[in-house]
C-alpha cells in the first residue's frame, strides 16, 4: 500500500467526497485483510495445540520461552509506542505539526529498539525454526510480525519525511491516520503472540 | 453401482430419494427456463415495452420457503442415514488397512501364524501401464466375510490415500498422523475391484487391490492358504551367494521379504532401484518399530534415487537374532532380517 | 520507445506501435487496465484449455498414449490452477475493472496505480507458474488443491516445481486483495449523486461482496502457501504429523479459503446474468432487493460450508457443515427464480448475450443441483473424489462461470470498441460450445457413479468406463472449436468499423450512457440517477418527450 492517498482525478463529477477519505477506507481494508492473516496463523497454531497433550511437544526437546525480561520488555517497548503514536496523531490534529514529527521520531526509537531487541532474543533461543513444530510456528509468527513491524516503521518514516517537507495539517491528516492505525494493528498482533506465547503456553 | 452392503443399500436408498428431488427440482426449474425463453420471446417488429414488474414480495415468499423446506427434508433424510452408517457394529472382524504409496497392506489381527504374527496380505500394484504392467492378479486382495461385519482401521505412513471400494458406495481418507475407522457388513459375494482414492502422487491411477467376499466356509478355506502362503514368505529366506545377496526395489517392494546372514563373515547387499525417480534405501533396525538402527544404510537421509545401483557392508559379528529391514521412504517395504 | 518513431509518423495523430505498446504498459486508466485483465486471462484460458485437450486425449482409451504418469498429474494441476487463478478470477477483474467505475458514474477507481500494479503482477505470476514445466522434476502436480503431504514430498527430491506454483499463487493473492481493496473504495466512495447503495446494478452489489469475500478469505490462502513453503524450504513441520504438525490443518486452510473463493468466481457471473437478461427481457430485475439479500447471505454463509471439501476425511463435524451446505442453496434458488420471473412477461429479444445467459441458467441449474448432491454427506461417501466432482465443478465453473463471461462479453463488446460481435458466429458459437460442454461433461455423472475416481492418468479397462470417456474427449474438441469461432468472430470484429451507438442495446445501466468507447475520464457529463435503471428512465423520459412534441406539432 502507498502511504499517499492517489490523487483524485475526478474532474466531471463534481461531487465533493463526503465520509471517511479513500485512502483511510484502503487502510482500514489492508488491515483487515492482515487480520485475516494473521488470524490464519492462530487459527492453525490453537489447532495444532489441540492436538497434542504435551505442549511444546516433549520431542524435540525446547527449552521453555521465558516471559522475563525480553519479552516483557518487548511488549513494555511496542505498547508504549502505540501511545506515542496516538499522540503524534492528536498532535497534528491539532495543526502541531512539530510535534507530530517529535512523537513519530520517539515512536521510531521504540520501534527500532523492539526490533534490535527481538533479534538479540532469537539469538539467544536455543532453538532454531528446524526444531519441531512448536519452533516452527513460533519463529513463523512471530517472523512475520517482525517483518510487519519493520514495514509499519518505514511507513512512519515516509510519514515524517512527508511531514518535514510539510504536508499533513490540521485537516488534512489522512495519511498519519492511516499509519496510526497500522501501527496500532501491529502492537495488538504483538500482544495476541505474548499472550499465546509467554502467558498462556 | 449395484450396491454390496448394508450400508450401500441404505446410500443407494438415500441416493435414488436426492435423485427423485433433483430431477424434480430440474424438471421444473429447467421447465421454466425452457418455456419463458420461448413463450416470451418478442415478436418482430413489437417495439412497445412488456409491463414492467419489480417484484412481488408474496412469490419470494413462496420461492425461499419451498426449497428451504426441500433441503430441510434432505438434510434430515442425510442425518438418519449417516447416524446408520457411520457407527460402530458390534461383533466386528477388524482388518487394518495400511496405504503406501501406492500399495495396500491388509493385516488380519484375528489370524496369525504360530509366532503370533498377524496374517498380512501384500501384492503388487503401481504402474497400471508400466511394461508389462501389473496384472489384477498381482494386485493384493482383500477377503471379506459374508454378513460378517468389518471394521476398517486405516492407516497411512507417507501421504494421504483414500480406501475406496465402489460397490460399498463409500470411501475414507486414509490420512498420516490421523488413523481413521468404519464398520460395514458387506451382503453380496463376489469379486469386485478396490481403488484409492486421493491423489497420492506418480501411480496413483493403479493403487487398486481385489475385494473378494466369500461365504463362510470359503472364506475360512481363503484364509488358511493365505496364512499358509504367509508363512512361506516369512520363512523363505535370501542368502549370501559368495558374499553377495542381490536385492532389486521395484513397484516400490523389495523382491525379498527376508535376508538371512552369517554373524562370522562380511556380507555384502547388492542392491538395485528400479523405480524411475523414487528414492528407496535398505536400512536394518533392531525390531519392526524401527527406531535403532543396526546396519545397512547410514539413515533416512542416505537413500539413492532410481534407477541406479548401490552396495551396503553389513559386517561380521552382529549379534545372532531375528531383525527387521525396511525402506526408510516406504514403511511398506520391509521385511526379516536374520543373522545366523 | 518514443525513439523508434519515423518523423513522418509522428505528423500522424496515430501513435507509434511502439508509443501504444508503452502507453497500454504504463496506463492507469481502469477501462485498459480493465482490457489489459480480460486479454491476459483469455490467453490462460486457452493454455489452460490445451492443458485439458491434453487430459482429454490421454483419458480418451485405457492405457497411456501421450504422456507419462508424472506429467499427467502436471497437465490437470496447471490445468485446475490455471483456470481458476489466471482465467475466472482475472477476467472478473478485467470486467469489474472496465465496467463497474462506469455504472457507478465514476471516473475511475480509487487508486489507479495500485490498480495497475495488481494487474501487472497476474502475468507474471502465471510465467512463474508456468516455468514449473522447465524445472528438474516439471511443474506442481499435487492438485489444485495440492494437499499435503503430497506437496511436501517433492521437496526432498530436490525439485521446485510445487514451490513455483506457491511463489505464483502469492503474487496472486497480494494482487487480487489490492483489486478487492480497490473496488471496495472505489463503489463505497465513488459513486455518482444519486447513485445510493439501493440503486447499484447488481454487478456493482456482487463486484462488492466478491471484494469483500476476496479481502477476507485470501489472506488464510497466503498463510497456509506460506506455511507450506517453510514446510518445503526451511525445514518447518507445519503439515508433517511425524514431527508434530498435522496434515488436515492444510486442508482446513485451503478450504477455508476455497469454498469463499467459488463464490468468487460465481458471483461476478451472477452479476453479469442480472445485468444482460433484464436488459433482453426489457423488463426490471425481478425482486431486486432479494437479490441483494441473497448475494449478502450466501457471501456470508460461504465462510461456513468449507468442511464440505473434507466429508470422507472423517475430521470433520459432518451434520454441521452438511447443513450450511443445503443452506446455501436457498439464496441461490432465490436468484435463479428471480431471473426466470424476470424473462416471465418480458419480450425477450434473443441475441447472442441473452443465448449465453440462458445457457448458464440451465448449466448453471444442473452444476447446482448436483452439487446438492455432494452435500448429502452418506451420497459425498460414494462420489467424493470421482468424476461425479469433476461433473460438478465443470458444470458451476464452465456451465455457470464462462457461460456468464461470454454473455458479458458479446453484451460489452460494443462499449469496450464500439464495435459489434458478429451475431450468426455468435450463435454458431453458443449451439457448438453448449452441445460439446455437455457431451463433455454429463457422462462424467455417469463414470463417477461407476466409481472412476478423479485425478487418474489411466483406468482399467474392464470397467466400462471407455465408452462414456470416448464421448467426453469428442465433446471437449468440439468445444475446442467453438472457441476457434469465437476467436474468428473477435478478430474479424475488431476489423470492421465502428458502428455501435452510445446505447445499442436499450440497457438501463450508466455505462450506456457514455460513448461508446468512452472517453478518458469516462463522462462529458452525467444523467440523474433516479432508480436503478437511470438510462432506462432517461431513455423513456427522451421517448415521452419526443411524443410529446409529436402531438403538439399540428
Ligand atoms: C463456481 C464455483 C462453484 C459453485 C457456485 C459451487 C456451488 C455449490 N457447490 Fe461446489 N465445488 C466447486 C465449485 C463450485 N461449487 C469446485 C471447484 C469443487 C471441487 C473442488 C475440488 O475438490 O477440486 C466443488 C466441490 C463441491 C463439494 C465437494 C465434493 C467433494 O469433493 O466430495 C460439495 C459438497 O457439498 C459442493 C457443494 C456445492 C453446493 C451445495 C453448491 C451450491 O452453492 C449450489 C446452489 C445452487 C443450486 C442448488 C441450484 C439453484 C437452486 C434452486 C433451483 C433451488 C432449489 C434447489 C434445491 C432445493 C436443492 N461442491
Ligand atoms: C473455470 C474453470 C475450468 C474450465 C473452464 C475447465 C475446462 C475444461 N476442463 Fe477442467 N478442471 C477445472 C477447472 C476448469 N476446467 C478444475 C478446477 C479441475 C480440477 C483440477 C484438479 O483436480 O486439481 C479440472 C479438472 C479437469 C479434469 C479432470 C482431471 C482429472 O481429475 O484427472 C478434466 C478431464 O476431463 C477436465 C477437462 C476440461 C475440459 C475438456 C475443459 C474444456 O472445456 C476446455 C475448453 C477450452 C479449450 C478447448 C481451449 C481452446 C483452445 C484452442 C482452440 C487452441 C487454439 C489456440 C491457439 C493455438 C492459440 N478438467
Ligand atoms: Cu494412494 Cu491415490
Ligand atoms: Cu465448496
Amino acid at each position: 500500500m502507498s502511504a499517499r492517498p492517489a490523487p483524485p482525478p475526478s474532474v466531471t463529477v463534481g461531487h465533493k467526497p463526503k465520509g471517511i477519505p479513500s485512502a483511510l477506507l484502503g487502510m482500514i481494508l489492508f488491515v483487515s485483510s492482515e487480520i485475516m492473516f494473521f488470524g490464519g496463523f492462530f487459527g492453525a497454531y490453537f489447532d495444532v495445540r489441540s492436538q497434542h497433550t504435551v505442549w511444546p511437544p516433549a520431542v524435540p526437546p525446547i527449552e521453555p520461552l521465558e516471559i522475563f525480561p525480553i519479552a516483557t520488555i518487548l511488549t513494555i517497548l511496542l505498547v508504549t509506542s502505540s501511545f506515542t503514536m496516538q499522540a503524534g496523531f492528536f498532535a497534528i490534529r491539532r495543526g502541531d505539526r512539530r510535534g507530530l514529527i517529535r512523537w513519530i521520531k520517539v515512536t521510531l526509537a521504540l520501534g527500532a529498539a523492539f526490533l534490535l531487541l527481538q533479534l538479540y532474543d532469537y539469538s539467544q533461543l536455543g532453538f532454531g525454526i528446524r526444531d519441531g513444530i512448536f519452533a516452527t510456528f513460533f519463529y513463523t509468527m512471530t517472523g512475520f510480525h517482525f517483518a510487519h513491524v519493520f514495514g509499519g516503521a518505514l511507513f512512519l518514516y515516509v510519514i515524517m519525511m512527508q511531514a518535514y517537507r510539510g504536508e499533513f495539517s490540521a485537516d488534512d491528516y489522512t495519511g498519519v491516520e492511516a499509519a496510526t492505525i497500522y501501527w496500532h494493528f501491529v502492537d495488538v498482533v504483538w500482544i495476541g503472540l505474548f499472550l499465546t506465547y509467554y502467558v498462556l503456553k | 453401482m449395484q450396491p454390496a452392503s448394508n450400508h450401500a443399500s441404505q446410500t443407494r436408498t438415500l441416493y435414488d430419494i436426492t435423485f427423485v428431488f433433483a430431477a424434480v427440482i430440474f424438471v421444473i426449474v429447467g421447465g421454466l427456463i425452457v418455456v419463458s425463453a420461448i413463450k416470451f420471446r418478442s415478436k418482430p417488429g413489437d417495439d412497445t415495452l412488456p409491463k414492467q414488474i419489480h417484484g412481488n414480495t408474496k412469490l419470494e415468499i413462496v420461492w425461499i420457503a419451498v426449497p428451504t423446506v426441500i433441503v430441510l427434508v434432505l438434510f434430515v433424510l442425510s442425518a438418519l442415514t449417516l447416524g446408520k452408517i457411520d457407527t460402530a457394529e458390534a461383533n466386528s472382524m477388524t482388518i487394518n488397512v495400511t496405504g503406501f504409496q501406492w500399495e495396500w497392506k491388509f493385516t488380519y489381527p484375528s489370524y496369525t501364524l504360530a509366532d503370533g504374527t498377524a496374517l498380512a496380505i501384500t501384492g503388487v500394484s503401481g504402474p497400471l501401464d508400466a511394461q508389462p504392467g501389473v496384472p489384477a492378479s498381482q494386485w493384493p486382495t482383500l477377503g471379506l466375510e459374508l454378513n460378517q461385519p468389518v471394521h476398517f482401521h486405516l492407516e497411512s505412513d507417507d501421504v494421504i490415500h483414500s480406501f475406496f471400494i465402489p460397490v460399498f458406495l463409500f470411501k475414507r481418507d486414509v490420512i498420516p498422523g490421523h488413523p481413521n475407522d468404519f464398520w460395514l457388513t458387506p451382503d453380496r459375494a463376489g469379486s469386485f475391484v478396490g481403488k484409492c482414492a486421493e491423489l497420492c502422487g506418480l501411480y496413483h491411477s493403479g493403487m487398486l487391490f481385489n475385494v473378494r467376499v466369500m461365504p463362510k466356509a470359503e472364506f475360512d478355506q481363503w484364509i488358511q492358504q493365505q496364512l499358509a502362503a504367509f508363512q512361506k514368505a516369512q520363512n523363505a529366506c535370501k542368502t549370501p551367494q559368495n558374499g553377495v545377496i542381490q536385492v532389486v526395489a521395484k513397484s516400490i517392494q523389495f523382491n525379498t521379504k527376508c535376508m538371512q546372514v552369517p554373524s562370522n563373515a562380511v556380507t555384502k547387499i547388492d542392491f538395485s532401484n528400479e523405480d524411475p525417480g523414487t528414492p528407496h534405501n535398505i536400512e536394518v533396525y533392531t525390531n519392526s518399530s524401527a527406531t535403532t538402527r543396526l546396519t545397512g544404510a547410514t539413515g533416512p537421509t542416505n537413500t539413492i534415487v532410481g534407477v541406479s545401483q548401490t552396495t551396503y557392508t553389513i559386517p561380521s559379528g552382529l549379534q545372532p537374532g531375528t531383525y527387521y529391514f525396511k525402506c526408510d521412504v516406504h514403511p511398506g517395504m520391509n521385511g526379516k532380517f536374520v543373522v545366523k | 520507445m518514443a525513439v523508434t518513431q519515423v518523423p513522418t509518423e509522428l505528423a500522424e495523430p496515430e501513435p507509434s506501435f511502439g508509443a501504444r505498446i508503452l502507453g497500454w504498459m504504463t496506463t492507469t486508466d481502469h477501462k485498459k487496465i480493465g482490457i489489459l485483465y480480460m486479454v491476459t486471462a483469455f490467453l490462460f484460458f486457452l493454455i489452460g484449455g490445451i492443458l485439458a485437450l491434453l487430459i482429454r486425449s490421454e483419458l480418451a482409451r485405457p492405457g497411456l498414449q501421450f504422456v507419462s504418469d508424472q506429467t499427467y498429474n502436471e497437465l490437470f494441476t496447471m490445468h485446475g490452477t490455471i483456470m481458476i487463478f489466471l482465467f475466472v478470477m482475472p477476467v472478473f477483474s478485467g470486467f469489474a475493472n472496465y465496467v463497474m467505475p462506469l455504472m457507478i458514474g465514476a471516473p475511475d477507481v480509487a487508486f489507479p496505480r495500485i490498480n495497475a500494479l495488481s494487474f501487472w503482477m497476474v502475468p507474471a505470476a502465471g510465467l512463474i507458474m508456468l516455468s514449473g514445466f522447465l524445472v528438474k522434476g516439471g511443474a506442481a502436480a499435487a492438485g489444485w488443491t495440492s494437499y499435503t503431504t503430497l506437496s511436501e514430498q517433492s521437496a526432498q527430491l530436490g525439485e521446485h516445481g510445487q514451490d513455483l506454483w506457491i511463489v505464483g499463487l502469492v503474487i496472486i493473492a497480494a494482487a487480487s486483495l489490492l483489486g478487492s481493496i480497490n473496488f471496495i473504495t472505489t463503489i463505497l466512495k465513488m459513486r455518482a449523486p444519486g447513485m445510493t447503495m439501493f440503486r447499484m446494478p447488481i454487478f456493482v452489489w456482487n463486484t462488492l461482496v466478491t471484494s469483500l469475500l476476496g479481502l477476507l478469505a485470501i489472506p488464510v490462502l497466503s498463510a497456509a502457501l506460506i506455511m507450506l513453503f517453510i514446510d518445503r524450504n526451511l525445514g518447518g513441520s507445519f503439515f508433517d504429523p511425524v514431527h508434530g504438525g498435522n496434515t488436515i490443518l492444510w486442508q482446513n486452510m485451503f478450504w477455508f479459503f476455497g469454498h469463499p473463493e467459488v463464490y468468487i468466481l460465481i458471483l461476478p457471473a451472477f452479476g453479469i446474468i442480472s445485468e444482460v437478461i433484464p436488459v433482453f427481457s426489457r423488463k426490471p430485475l425481478f425482486g431486486y432487493r432479494a437479490f441483494v439479500f441473497a448475494t449478502l447471505s450466501i457471501g456470508a454463509l460461504s465462510f461456513a460450508v468449507w468442511a464440505h471439501h473434507m466429508f470422507a476425511t472423517g475430521a470433520v463435524l459432518l451434520p454441521f457443515f452438511s447443513f450450511m451446505t443445503f443452506l446455501i442453496s436457498v439464496p441461490t434458488g432465490v436468484k435463479m427464480f428471480n431471473w426466470i420471473a424476470t424473462m416471465w412477461g418480458g419480450k425477450i429479444k434473443m441475441a447472442t448475450p441473452m443465448l449465453f445467459s440462458i445457457g448458464f441458467l440451465a448449466m448453471f441449474l444442473i452444476g447446482g443441483i448436483n452439487g446438492a448432491f455432494a452435500a448429502v454427506v452418506p451420497v459425498d461417501f460414494a462420489i467424493t473424489d470421482t468424476y461425479f466432482v469433476v461433473a460438478h465443478l465443470h458444470y458451476v465453473l464452465f456451465g455457470g462461470s464462462v457461460f456468464a463471461i461470454f454473455a458479458g462479453f458479446y453484451f460489452w463488446m460494443p462499449k469496450f470498441t464500439g464495435k459489434f460481435l458478429s451475431e450468426r458466429l455468435g450463435k454458431w458459437h453458443f449451439w457448438i460450445m453448449i452441445i460439446g460442454f455437455n457431451l463433455t461433461f454429463f457422462p462424467m455423472h455417469m463414470l463417477g457413479l461407476m466409481g472412476m475416481q478423479r485425478r487418474i492418468a489411466d483406468y482399467p479397462a474392464n470397467e466400462g468406463l471407455t465408452g462414456y470417456n470416448e464421448i467426453a474427449t469428442v465433446g471437449a474438441f468440439l468445444i475446442a472449436v467453438s472457441i476457434l469461432i469465437f476467436i474468428w468472430n473477435f478478430v474479424s470484429t475488431l476489423r470492421k468499423p465502428r458502428t455501435a451507438t452510445d446505447d445499442p442495446w436499450e440497457a438501463n445501466t450508466l455505462e450506456w450512457a457514455t460513448s461508446s468507447p468512452p472517453p478518458p475520464q469516462n463522462f462529458t457529463h452525467l444523467i440523474r440517477v433516479r432508480s436503478e435503471r437511470p438510462v432506462f428512465d432517461w431513455r423513456e423520459g427522451r421517448k415521452a418527450l419526443d411524443q410529446a412534441e409529436k402531438e403538439m406539432q399540428p
